[in-house]
């Protein structure tokens, strides 16, 4: 057990760090110039190799991926790292084109459907892998940060794979979530720390009334206890339980993060020029991804009552 | 970053295991820490010296005091397995994690000879003499005044809360020995026996068990002068010190775990809400990683970030989830006595407000951890 990051782990965020912070000057000045910007910071990760952090088998490389997209999430990177680099590798798909988009069902709504070259479709036991010409993709219009479509699956039912594939996407479908909720729930924070900080009414600053504090401090401790849940089960993410977990607790959280955040910093949270709207408004999309948000709740009562049952009939 | 135990810290985790199976009676329940009768008094002393047996009590102390300096890890593995089953080491827990610690870093020579080796057997009950009255959450106002009378110290007050106070052999107690500076200045900690004349112990009638908590009066209580551990006027330092050790310790996420299992097997097969009692023990899976981050912050010498009252709120806020939960799949049962969930109750209730309340925790975390200005 050691929670450090080891001089691997630190080199590899630094570089991450230094590529999603390219063009960071110019991102403002227009729609086209922030997506050109976005299509570099993708183009500079993939040219490093970051799309293949994932070595099958290799559960540091889990945790790195996860430490990684952590990091993007709390960037202003938009594109789908997490489905790409980590739930398609972990998968065991022998080959496949990013980037990568994950659907819970025909007919569902995703994230990047439209961007995405392939489709990982997971319908109970079965995974589906789709490409582009397997699917018709519709776009939604929605107030949430990711750029959402319809997915419904053509004729062809695309590459079918078994119960096996399918668990491990469910897998790491969860722990890909609980990444992303986490992020955009302490970058959330973040942010609206340093809008208390700085604001000032009633003479002082917002950020020293307690009112404000404890919204913020409570915030937190959620927030981190859905981090450390995610590197924990990006650790085991071979076993049921820790992804589960982990999924569970970052959607617990959100909705209390949410409220925090956008009630201490007041009317500016709703708007688009303060950005509190790109972290909280990923939550209710990353909340419903996998389909029943409670879903991974009672998965948890599940597996737990099935190994205290073993554990007691062991004993 | 991994979060793999040792081969070591496995083998160390099933050596307790045993030892509590070896040890522990088949009618031990999990909520029997919070009766502090004098039969469990004995057999905390008896379970204390088992442990001390097998080299499971004072590992983590230094050579030179009987331990071995074993990692803050293997303590805690230890406290996860006994606070699993419910804390048999009962009062004793608080001697081990931060009296003694405290008396090894502040005590002369003459407290350690003398206090440290009971301690070290398991064999000696202390309670800790901290709120007041008019002193709880802003403890700094304690007003227990000890006035220096050449060797001697004269103490009189009130302390209030006292856990264990009616079985207690010492007494870790605050003392107000100026106050004539700001308040934390003038802060000092008396190492006192409980059988001294002019103490007095009466219990506090309260839901949580018999003899949960006590007030204790001190009346012209002649302390000996070398009572006094660290310098006189620098207790605050010592309790803060102290009480970093205490919150670090207690390891409720791996009893609640184990509670809502029980519970839950016994609901077998049909539950009423079985998301709320998966995102429980998901609270509980939380509060113990954030537990490690507080360990780590020691052990990598961070110091005040904020993750030993992140991880103390997130245990107490996880004991109040259990308590919800448990006390909705009971139904009406939750009322009956000593019923899963009314032992719950008896743990959940304190848990956001001894050791600091929750509120504390959070002024600590808004400062320490998200760095938001104080509040002046």
């Amino acid at each position: 057990m050691d929670l450090d990051l080891n001089l691997e782990q630190q080199d590899v965020l630094e570089t991450i760090k230094r590529i999603l912070s390219i063009g960071e000057e110019g991102e403002s000045e227009s729609p086209e110039e922030s997506e050109r910007v976005n299509d570099q910071r993708w183009q500079t990760l993939q040219e490093a190799g970051f799309l293949n952090i994932l070595e099958p088998g290799v559960r540091e490389s889990y945790l790195l991926a996860v430490l990684m997209i952590e990091c993007a999430e709390g960037s202003p990177l938009r594109a789908p790292l997490g489905a790409t680099a980590l739930v398609a590798p972990y998968v065991g798909l022998d080959h496949f084109e990013a980037p990568v988009a994950l659907a819970s069902g025909d007919g569902s709504i995703a994230r990047y459907a439209e961007q995405a070259n392939t489709i990982l479709m997971l319908e109970s036991n079965e995974l589906r892998v789709l490409s582009q010409k397997d699917v018709q993709v519709d776009p939604i219009t929605s107030r949430t940060t990711y750029p959402l479509a319809r997915v419904r699956v053509r004729t062809s039912r695309g590459r079918v794979l078994g119960s096996e594939a399918a668990a491990r996407m469910r897998r790491a479908w969860r722990v890909l979530i609980a990444t992303e909720m986490e992020s955009a729930m302490n970058s959330a924070i973040d942010l609206a720390c340093r809008y208390v900080s700085g604001r000032v009414q009633f003479d002082k600053p917002l950020g020293s009334l307690q009112a404000v504090q404890h919204r913020l401090a409570s915030a937190h401790v959620a927030a981190a206890g859905s981090a450390w849940l995610a590197r924990r089960a990006a650790w085991s993410m071979d076993e049921e339980w820790w992804p589960a977990v982990a999924a569970c607790h970052a959607i617990a959280s959100a909705d209390s993060v949410f409220d925090s955040v956008h009630q201490v910093v007041g009317a500016i949270g709703f708007t688009k020029a303060f950005g509190l709207y790109e972290w909280t408004m990923a939550l209710p999309v990353l909340k419903v991804e996998m389909g029943d948000p409670q879903s991974h709740a009672v998965a948890v009562t599940r597996l737990r009552n099935r190994s205290s049952m073993t554990r007691m009939a062991g004993s | 970053m991994e979060f793999d135990w040792s081969p070591e810290l496995m083998e160390l985790r099933e050596r307790v295991r045993s030892v509590i199976a070896a040890h522990l009676p088949g009618d031990w329940a999990s909520s029997n820490r919070n009766v502090a009768t004098t039969e469990l008094v004995h057999f905390t002393k008896e379970f204390c010296k088992a442990l001390a047996a097998n080299d499971l009590w004072v590992p983590h102390w230094p050579t030179e005091f009987g331990g071995r300096n074993a990692s803050l890890w293997e303590q805690a593995v230890i406290g996860e397995e006994l606070w699993g089953v419910g804390e048999p080491r009962g009062p004793q827990y608080m001697n081990t994690n931060w009296i003694a610690p405290a008396i090894m870093e502040f005590g002369t020579q003459q407290q350690k000879d003398r206090y440290l080796p009971p301690i070290a057997a398991g064999d000696v009950i202390w309670c800790q003499g901290f709120s007041e009255p008019d002193a709880g959450s802003d403890l700094a106002s304690l007003r227990t005044q000890a006035i220096r009378d050449s060797d001697v110290y004269i103490v009189n007050g009130q302390k209030i809360w006292t856990s264990y106070a009616h079985v207690a052999e010492h007494c870790f107690l605050l003392v107000r020995t100026n106050p004539a500076v700001p308040k934390r200045q003038g802060i000092s900690v008396l190492l006192v026996d409980m059988d001294l004349l002019g103490i007095e112990v009466r219990e506090v009638p309260s839901i949580l068990a018999d003899h949960a908590v006590h007030e204790v009066f001190f009346s012209d209580v002649v302390v000996p002068a070398d009572c006094l551990l660290g310098d006189e006027n620098h207790g605050w330092h010592v309790t803060t010190t102290a009480l970093a050790h205490e919150r670090i310790g207690v390891a409720r996420y791996e009893r609640v775990s184990r509670v809502v299992d029980e519970a839950v097997s016994e609901q077998e097969p049909a539950l009423t809400d079985e998301a709320a009692i998966g995102t429980t023990l998901a609270m509980s899976e939380a509060a113990r990683l954030l537990t490690y981050v507080a360990i780590q912050d020691q052990i990598s010498g961070r110091e005040a970030t904020g993750s030993v009252s992140i991880q103390k709120v997130a245990k107490a806020l996880t004991e109040r989830a259990a308590l919800t939960s448990l006390a909705r799949e009971a139904g009406q049962e939750h009322l009956v006595y000593e019923s899963h969930s009314d032992a719950q109750l008896v743990a959940a209730l304190p848990s956001t407000i001894t050791g600091g309340t929750l509120e504390v925790q959070y002024d600590l975390i808004a400062r320490r951890s998200l760095g938001l200005p104080r509040s002046n």
